[in-house]
């Protein structure tokens, strides 16, 4: 059930895409890079995707698995991970290295909308 | 930095966790390990020693815990993935390179050796942002040094 929500939430995507949904997009869109064996990961997972439920229409939330995507890895200098980038007017708003609670990510969001 | 509070805790103690395979990941993976490994007693002596490097790392980190004083996390399961991900690389690329970093270039890294476990931050400052080590003052710090090779397939396999 979780792993639905978060299927259908937040969309994984793939490198070339992300430049046009990032600059097209007209809410802020909120992404979150991973990799398959990082613990802290999988803790921010249901944290991302409870926050791409709580803002339908006003926040766009993708992800982006860093091992199968190096270029953009590369492009955006992630180095920890999870990295959380949030974008608005197709500008780099927001960088959220580590964990970070829910209801800080949301602040941060709320300052974006 | 990481920003941990006590909402993060809360929030990691629920162990709602998603499955993270991407679309074809697993399977690619695979493919790429039995071409390495060749066919039929080849791949069977692979299997055998991802045993043996996830059992290497995990014996690794209960004696790095004890020796340096730190603790796993309270949820075992970001002990366990991260420990996987070590052993991962360790077999990849001959050295157990961190999980929680994006490198251009891993087997560079794991040659330069800065973010082998233990890292140097680790090693110097006790910092370990993949959560695997953590000092008795950390939010997420749990009460166990050691955790079975159970508990790590428990974890690891539904991925």
């Amino acid at each position: 059930i979780i792993f639905f929500v978060f299927a259908l939430a937040v969309g994984d995507i793939e490198e070339q895409n992300l430049g046009e949904v990032v600059l097209g997009s007209e809410t802020a869109v909120l992404v979150e890079f991973w990799a398959l064996w990082c613990g802290l990961c999988r803790l921010m997972h249901p944290i991302v995707a409870d926050l791409a439920k709580a803002y339908v229409g006003k926040l766009r939330c993708l992800s982006v698995n860093t091992d199968q995507n190096l270029e953009v890895a590369m492009r955006y200098g992630i180095r920890s991970i999870p990295t959380i980038l949030i974008f608005k007017d197709g500008e780099r708003k927001e960088t959220v290295i580590g964990t970070i609670a829910k209801t800080a990510l949301a602040a941060t969001v709320d300052r974006f909308l | 930095m990481m920003s941990i509070t006590s909402t993060a805790a809360a929030a990691a103690g629920s162990p709602v966790y998603t499955p993270l395979v991407p679309r074809g990941g697993r399977r690619s993976r695979c493919a790429v390990r039995a071409q390495a490994a060749g066919e039929g007693a080849a791949a069977a002596d692979g299997a055998a020693s991802e045993h043996k490097s996830l059992e290497i790392m995990r014996k690794f980190s209960e004696q790095y815990a004890r020796r340096s004083s730190t603790f796993f996390c309270s949820d075992k399961s970001v002990t366990a993935v991260v420990i996987k991900g070590l052993a991962d690389h360790k077999e990849q690329l001959g050295a157990p390179l961190c999980p929680c970093r994006h490198y251009d270039d891993k087997a560079a890294e794991a040659a330069q050796g800065f973010w082998n476990c233990p890292c140097v931050p680790m090693r110097e400052r006790k910092e370990c942002h993949c959560m695997l080590f953590l000092t008795p003052d950390n939010d997420f710090a749990g009460e166990d040094q050691a955790i079975s090779l159970e508990e790590i397939k428990e974890a690891t396999s539904k991925y």
